[in-house]
């Protein structure tokens, strides 16, 4: 009779998942899928609101990327009320921007991921975490959380509010920046460019180039890429065209404005997830087969690096160039997505400093008026997770009457679910149960970084790793948890 | 906002997400503090929303940590809805014991070392909810709502208390 094996909730991503491997009488696993509990109704909620009230509201959908969320939906609103914004505001956007994935990425491989680098994968689960690494690196942990909360302070400087950001606005920025911040500004950016640079080293000695070599030799699942490219070919989170890969494409790719998104991804709804699964339109279906997979892609910080050319700072570039050398042009292991995430943050962090070091960031004039207009608005930027899609249609009052968000986690679903899968193939074939097993599989989705939309958060809730077996008329056998 | 809670001395955090009904319940005696009183220098009222954990990591891990913390948040205790508690650590269940996330509510292994390791005077405050929607559907229940004003009233004498004392005592 088969098993099922259940983790829920996965601990150590935002918000909530559950993993559900089942198990054939052999004890040979025969399927796996995370099941993602999603904030549900937004859209429908959004419906009757003044496109203008968008940017301030999703805030609310996730207390993690916030301002992801925020920048996507003033583009999406800027895009309807067809207004060009100042070039002052754009880049006090950016900077903002640029603050926020530098906070978010080092809290993801600080905070979150290196415990299962730097500690023993087995150890107890009471000191995997981020108190255990800072009882045995103090000094790494606190300069971590000082480079942190200085990218998170940077963001509330330009804004007022780094938490629940409302500073930007359809047509612009709401305040503009004094010569005083910039001034402010500045230093603080320098430091956390050198924190990152550190951190880069740091995690290549200690964790990617050690443990490269066993990985590689590692199955790993094949798929395209999503990300977002500036018009020579650059990385860019804040603006630009899709760019979308596919395994076999021999370097060629397709390139697309983000408001024609529909031409190039569908979606599909699954009968036992709350979550999309987007897929490449021009593959015809989605297929979650792992010898075949069909229409897959990810898009990540792997991803992004897959599909861009360059890297236009200085220091991220001549990382991207060792990556490569290293790891090959269109590496495809999820592990390569801390090392990618890493990157990227080094990137900001530059970008950060460029933006700051041009004194017209401090111009007056930040923002245009805008008039309501029916319409359609797609905005698009690179979240910290992924490409994030905002799309609303408004009526000529200026109200919405149809709101679609792919939100990054989305674009990853069909992947996570097959590598989760076979990660379980590879770990947990033969019954195999234990904590270090499965925090190897739970490793797999911690690498995509998953923000699994935070519904509510009481305390009471279910336990942070729970495992049971059940049978095929679904009865508990045995439960473990941790 | 990151300006206003470095160095301070005593900070509340409220919790919750404004888009479930109840669970709005922390942030709503945020907005109140900040709108209905004026708070005593080194005191700051903070709407963490569904972000506490990272405000507490930087408190406990980091140079700069408050004095005292005191958390709002909405639970289900059992009790008659808008019902307002201080909860002990202890008494938080056992089943939250190790979770480390920065998104969900921060985990009693994590308080107790907010409390342990850095000597941090920690207060929970929970209400009872009446009603959490499964869709977004913002807005607090009568007998929660009914709670934040009183609750707004308490920790601010309570601060005000303990400022006094303490800047007597200096």
């Amino acid at each position: 009779m088969g098993k099922k094996l259940v983790i829920e909730p996965v601990t150590r991503v935002e918000g909530h998942a559950r993993v559900t491997i089942v198990l054939e009488d052999s004890g040979k696993v025969k399927d796996a899928r995370v099941q993602v509990i999603e904030m549900r109704g937004f859209e429908k909620f959004c419906v009757g609101r003044p496109v203008e009230e968008m940017p301030r509201i999703v805030t609310a959908i996730c207390g993690i990327c916030p301002w992801a969320h925020h920048m996507a939906s003033s583009k999406a609103a800027d895009a309807l009320f067809d207004v060009q914004i100042p070039e002052t505001a754009r880049k006090i956007r950016e900077a903002a921007y640029s603050a926020h994935i530098v906070h978010s990425h080092l809290l993801h491989f600080f905070f979150l991921a290196a415990p299962d680098f730097l500690s023993d994968p087995g150890a107890d689960f009471g000191v995997r975490n981020i108190i255990g690494l800072a009882a045995k690196n103090p000094d790494l942990v606190r300069r971590a959380v000082r480079a942190r909360h200085m990218a998170q302070e940077m963001t509330g400087i330009i804004a007022a509010n780094a938490t629940r950001p409302d500073a930007v606005v359809p047509g612009g920025f709401s305040r503009a920046m004094s010569e005083e911040q910039r001034q402010e500004l500045l230093p603080m950016a320098r430091e956390v460019l050198e924190f990152t640079r550190f951190a880069v080293d740091f995690a290549k000695e200690k964790v990617f180039i050690p443990l490269w070599p066993q990985v590689k030799e590692e199955p790993f699942l094949a798929t395209g890429f999503l990300g977002t490219v500036d018009a020579n070919g650059g990385l860019n989170f804040y603006d630009g065209r899709l760019r979308l890969k596919q395994p076999g494409d021999n370097g060629n790719y397709k390139e697309f404005d983000p408001k024609d998104y529909r031409d190039f991804i569908e979606e599909q709804a699954m009968d036992w997830s709350y979550v999309k699964f987007p897929f490449v339109r021009s593959a015809g279906r989605l297929s979650l087969d792992p010898e075949d997979p069909v229409g897959v892609y990810r898009s990540n910080s792997l991803a992004r690096l897959n599909v861009c050319d360059h890297i236009t700072t200085p220091f991220a570039q001549q990382e991207l160039l060792e990556f490569r050398e290293t790891v090959g042009r269109m590496p495809q292991h999820a592990f390569l997505q801390h090392w990618a995430r890493l990157i990227e943050a080094l990137y900001n962090s530059e970008r950060a400093v460029e933006l700051l070091s041009d004194p017209e960031i401090t111009n007056p004039n930040v923002r245009e008026t805008v008039t309501p207009v029916a319409g359609r608005g797609v905005g698009v930027v690179e979240a910290p997770r992924g490409t994030l899609i905002h799309d609303y249609e408004a009526d000529d009052k200026g109200f919405i009457t149809k709101v679609n968000l792919i939100v990054a986690t989305t674009h990853n679903s069909a992947a996570m679910n097959l590598d989760v899968l076979m990660a379980a193939r590879r770990i947990l074939d033969g019954g195999r149960s234990d904590e270090e097993a499965l925090n190897k599989v739970e490793m797999v989705i911690r690498s995509y970084d998953p923000c699994f939309s935070c519904s509510t958060h009481m305390l009471g809730g279910a336990l942070p790793v729970k495992l049971q077996f059940r049978d095929t008329r679904g009865q508990v056998i045995r439960t473990i948890q941790n | 906002m990151y300006r206003q809670i470095r160095g301070a001395e005593v900070m509340v955090i409220g919790c919750g997400n404004v888009l479930f009904g109840d669970d709005g319940f922390g942030p709503a005696v945020i907005e109140r503090l900040q709108t209905g009183y004026r708070l005593p220098d080194g005191m700051v009222a903070v709407d963490a929303g569904t972000a506490a954990g990272e405000l507490l990591l930087d408190a406990l891990l980091g140079d700069e940590a408050p004095r005292t913390l005191i958390i709002v948040d909405a639970m289900d205790l059992g009790l008659s809805p808008g019902t307002v508690e201080e909860i002990p650590l202890e008494a938080i269940p056992e089943n939250k014991r190790a979770d480390f996330s920065v998104h969900q509510f921060p985990a009693v292994d994590f308080l107790r070392e907010l409390k342990e390791r850095k000597g941090i005077s920690l207060r929970l405050l929970g209400c009872q909810v009446e009603s959490v929607p499964g869709e977004i559907c913002p807005g607090l229940s009568v007998s929660v709502a009914r709670s934040v004003g009183e609750t707004a009233e308490n920790i601010y004498r309570m601060v005000c208390k303990e400022v006094e004392i303490q800047h007597s005592t200096i």
